[in-house]
């Protein structure tokens, strides 16, 4: 008894109801950070969506009139599975790093980002998976029919027009359903990474209710109306073929069978990857590439679990006596026919599930590459439709019911032919021409952008012409004598016997030619044309990325695990298209002696950094900065994954320091700036200095040269005024006349020697003296001349202990220096006073004093006290204080002075201790908490 | 000497069982007509599809353990 159209869409509506707060359920989880979908489980269900509509009726029906050959369809997988941890596991690190969105991004992208590529495999797949949509949007309303009307149909021959408002709209009502659905769960939002983790949640459960579904009517069929397997198997042993029945044993030639065995085989295991919605649920929505090993276990038993039943209820549907026509239709037909609607019902939604999973997944994946890889590169050529891409959203829902609706009047147009009934494996065929470009881009280097285009063209028109056109031949819409004679007689071209090669079956003969034409081409192109900069940049990081990785958590921690060797090659490659080998050789060699890589076999990603740096600065110095810079640029440094790490490190830093990426850079930059004013005003004070030095060196070749002059002329005055006072012949007042001569003379002569001193001072040269012991001998020396003049002379600090402090200086100098304030300090205390000479330790530093209790120097005279020739005296040359600082100076140190008129003038000769020779001593620790404490003490 | 683990992880393993696999998957169509009838091929290909489901666990087991380095078996 059919179920009452209300009942089966109010059911309908309930369970996409269920699987939307699923949905919603796994989005939100994923905001607040726990992705739901990062689950081998969960992943493994997703890959289901490959089990549709086609598996769940079609099966049935291609057992019944072929018998075993569809479990070709999923023994493929199950083969293809044992290479996905090389080859799937290698796309999820490529989009891991690109983060790709579609089957034809990652073509795009490998071949060097090419629009004419992504437009290419784009119409392909629209082309190719459009009518296998129909299909499924097919299915769907002819089960409901089947629910809600007992119309016994196959699901693919269709006749239109009957029954209700219902029953002739049943396909519109799905079309709308699905375009609703899809947008609903697929693409309510743009997301740039094209994850959806709700609707891989909502795919997973209805894997899960497909799966249970299927197995009940299974379990139904062959343990409730059979005894199982074994009595089914047996039954249909006995049932006697006819020609109205025949038994299902693989029919046809048994090497024409093993062919399209074979060609299923080749063709499932291609699609279970690269079918876009296969793509989009294994490589782009995988979280983990560890959820590869389980799936490539876990996939299979599913898949081996879905077709259990398969075969028992295609026997027992035959066994019934059902038509073999109507063997799509056994598995809604056998329980409602059995009085079991309620399961006919769960049949029904399972099958459904299948068909919805799959027409959501593929159209919003196709819709993706619609919108970035046709719609985008149109927009860039048809400026008046700019505006459109600030609605993009809109733009993919509208593509959703695009090739949603393409797909309905794809049906509605040849549902009535059988040409729907191949579309599943049509649609294999076209997919496998994608299978050249992504294995050879993924491992072959020299793969190239025109061998992509050759070959993706090729091997589409080789499919178009022996798969399509056959099909349009028996849809009616082309002479049949095509197939027959060939085009224009041309038997040769026959599109099903192409070459004459009749020994193939149909499907063979198409996969085996688009496949030979589609390979020949993409080597002939990849190896006849050469790949531009950019090309060879991502070809080397495709293969590199499906070259060993290496431990993110290692690299990050900074363990040498990247192998020198295979990078230096590589470096090497790039230096010889502008040096010499031996050129070449040197400069790698400099670089790894440079940061002391020699011997080493591998290295950290730091140091990676480091050599490409130096490699590039030393290739600058031969062919310039930019040139440099771009040849080592075709060498990609970084493996995806060592990138990944770097981008860790990077990411690690900046988050310990507390600043953004914006900030970092800006402060970068400002720091570059201060650094570079820094520079700037440092050389402006280096050439000041050295003018100053030269201008100074200028005035002491003066002053010598002035000495020296000047000293000659007074030398000769002084010998001729004496010579005259000696013959006294002159007159009354000559001799006072010639005295002040010479007296003049005389002091001329002084100042002239000072001057000298002042100017020929040497460099002072250091040797470790101490300082204590110098400054007792030197109050020793001084002792009786104090004594005379009544000047109590007296040693403070450390200035009488011997071997306390040393420092490096030139001994004659400074005692030169020493002499010239004590004799100033006697001269200034002629009533007699106390002379003290101090000796304190602070710092790296000595402080030598000299204080005396004399008359004092007036405040006016203090600021020009050390400038050459001035003095306060009348009879005094002014050079000896200016003497005294500058030995000071030469010496690293400083003399300064302080007095006040009649308390008496205290002189500081600070001397610094850092320039002493290795003396360990005058780093000992202070030993009391004086002011000065002494530094050495031996 | 490699360890037992560190054989299952090459590429070759890999290579022989789909090879065995194809093999066995092929046999039935080389065989009589006996060995196409939909019973026997049924509890065949059920067996086989069992043994290449083994061989796939025992490769992701090793697969999985295989770090660290992950892919350097490769």
């Amino acid at each position: 008894m059919p179920f009452p159209p209300w009942v089966v869409l109010t059911a309908i509506l309930a369970y996409m109801g269920f699987l939307f707060l699923v949905a919603l359920w796994a989005e939100r989880r994923a905001r607040a950070g726990v992705n739901s979908s990062d689950n081998p489980i969960i992943y493994t269900l997703s890959l289901a969506v490959y089990c549709t509509a086609w598996t769940y009726y079609g099966s049935v029906g291609k057992a019944a009139n072929s018998g075993m050959i569809f479990l070709a369809i999923y023994l493929g997988p199950t083969l293809g599975m044992l290479f996905w941890w090389v080859v799937l596991r290698r796309l999820v690190r490529v989009k891991n790093v690109h983060h790709l969105t579609s089957v034809a991004d990652l073509i795009s992208l490998r071949y060097g980002k090419s629009q004419a590529v992504g437009a290419l495999v784009t119409i392909m797949i629209l082309v190719g998976v459009t009518p296998y949509l129909a299909l499924q949007l097919k299915a769907m309303a002819l089960t409901l029919k089947i629910l809600t009307h007992r119309q016994v149909d196959s699901l693919f021959y269709w006749d239109y027009g009957q029954g209700s408002w219902l029953y002739s709209h049943t396909g519109d009502l799905i079309a709308l359903l699905m375009i609703v659905f899809t947008i609903v769960f697929g693409v309510r939002r743009l997301d740039p990474t094209e994850r959806h983790q709700g609707i891989v949640m909502a795919v997973a459960v209805e894997s899960m209710v497909k799966l249970l579904a299927f197995l009940t009517v299974g379990v139904f069929v062959t343990y409730y109306l059979h005894d199982g397997f074994g009595e089914i198997l047996a039954a249909f042993a006995r049932l006697t073929p006819s020609p109205s029945q025949p038994s299902p044993p693989l029919t046809g030639q048994a090497s024409s069978s093993y062919l399209v065995w074979l060609s299923y085989l080749a063709l499932s295991m291609s699609a279970v990857v690269f079918l876009p919605r296969q793509f989009h649920v294994a490589v782009v929505e995988n979280f983990d590439e560890k959820h590869i090993a389980t799936a490539s276990w876990l996939f299979p038993i599913y898949l081996l679990l879905i077709n259990l039943f398969v075969a028992p209820l295609a026997m027992a549907g035959l066994l019934l006596g059902y038509p073999l026509q109507e063997a799509d239709t056994f598995v809604l037909r056998l329980p409602l026919d059995q009085g079991f609607p309620w399961l006919s019902l769960l049949a029904f939604m399972g099958g459904f599930s299948a068909a919805t999973a799959m027409v959501m997944v593929s159209t919003m994946t196709m819709a993706t590459m619609l919108t970035n890889h046709l719609l985008t590169p149109l927009l860039q050529f048809f400026k008046p439709l700019n505006f459109l891409r600030r609605h993009l959203l809109q733009c993919r829902w509208a593509a959703v019911a695009l090739i949603i609706l393409l797909a309905y009047w794809f049906q509605w147009e040849v549902g009535w032919s059988e040409f729907l009934v191949d579309m599943g494996i049509l649609s294999f065929a076209a997919i496998l021409q994608l299978a050249p470009a992504i294995l050879g881009g993924l491992f072959w280097r020299q793969g190239n952008r025109a061998g992509a285009l050759l070959g993706l063209t090729a091997g589409f028109l080789v499919w178009a012409y022996t798969m399509l056109v056959p099909t349009a031949v028996k849809a009616g819409w082309l002479a049949e004598s095509l197939l027959e004679r060939g085009p224009w007689g041309l038997a040769l071209l026959a599109p099903e016997r192409l070459f004459g090669v009749s020994a193939l079956d149909p499907l063979s003969n198409a996969v085996f030619w688009s496949l030979f034409f589609n390979l020949c081409c993409y080597l002939l192109g990849s190896l006849v044309f050469r790949q531009d900069e950019q090309e060879q940049r991502l070809a080397q990081e495709f293969v590199s990325a499906a070259g060993p990785g290496l431990s993110l958590a290692q690299m990050e921690q900074g363990e040498p695990l990247i192998d020198l060797g295979q990078k230096l090659a590589g470096f090497e490659r790039v230096l010889l298209d502008y040096l010499n080998p031996a050129h070449a050789r040197n400069m790698i060699e400099s670089s790894l002696r440079q940061l002391k890589l020699r011997g080493l076999d591998r290295i950290t990603l730091t140091q990676l950094a480091e050599l490409h740096q130096v490699l590039e600065n030393q290739l600058a110095g031969s062919i310039g900065a930019a040139s440099a810079a771009t040849a080592l640029r075709r060498f990609p440094l970084f493996t995806p994954q060592e990138a990944r790490a770097m981008a860790s490190v990077y990411a690690r830093v900046l988050t310990s320091l507390r600043v953004s990426p914006q900030e970092l850079k800006r402060k970068i930059d400002y720091y570059q700036e201060k650094e570079e004013l820094l520079r700037r005003e440092s050389e402006l004070l280096l050439h000041s200095k050295r003018l100053l030095e030269e201008k100074l060196e200028g005035m002491d070749r003066l002053a010598r040269s002035l000495a020296h002059e000047i000293r000659n002329p007074v030398t000769t005055i002084g010998g001729l005024t004496q010579r005259l006072l000696r013959r006294g012949d002159s007159s009354a007042d000559d001799p006072e006349y010639l005295n002040r001569i010479l007296s003049g003379v005389r002091r001329l002569e002084r100042i002239v020697s000072e001057v000298r001193a002042y100017a020929d001072m040497p460099a002072p040269m250091l040797a470790p003296e101490d300082l204590g012991a110098l400054l007792k001998s030197l109050c020793e020396e001084y002792k009786s001349q104090a004594q005379a003049g009544g000047v109590e002379l007296a040693l403070e600090g450390q200035a009488g202990q011997e071997a306390q402090v040393q420092a490096w200086l030139d001994r004659g100098q400074i005692e030169k220096l020493l002499r010239v304030l004590m004799d100033n300090a006697l001269e200034a205390m002629p009533q007699g006073g106390r002379l003290t000479l101090g000796l304190a330790c602070g710092g790296d530093q000595a402080i030598i004093s000299v204080c005396d209790t004399g008359v004092g120097i007036l405040a006016k005279d203090l600021p020009f006290l050390f400038d050459p020739l001035f003095s306060t005296k009348a009879d005094a040359v002014g050079m000896n204080l200016a003497i005294a600082k500058r030995i000071a100076n030469e010496h690293g140190g400083d003399l300064t002075a302080e007095s006040a008129p009649d308390l008496g003038s205290t002189f500081r000769l600070v001397l610094p201790l850092n320039s002493c020779g290795p003396d360990s001593a005058r780093h000992a620790p202070p030993e009391s908490s004086e002011e000065y404490e002494p530094l050495a003490k031996t | 000497m490699q360890r037992p683990n560190r054989v299952w992880q090459g590429v070759a393993p890999r290579v022989l069982a789909f090879l065995v696999g194809l093999l066995l998957l092929s046999w039935p169509f080389w065989s009589g007509p006996a060995r196409r009838a939909p019973g026997f091929l049924l509890v065949y290909l059920i067996v086989v599809w069992l043994g290449l489901i083994v061989v796939l666990w025992l490769l992701a087991r090793s697969a999985s353990r295989s770090s660290p380095p992950p892919g350097e078996e490769d």
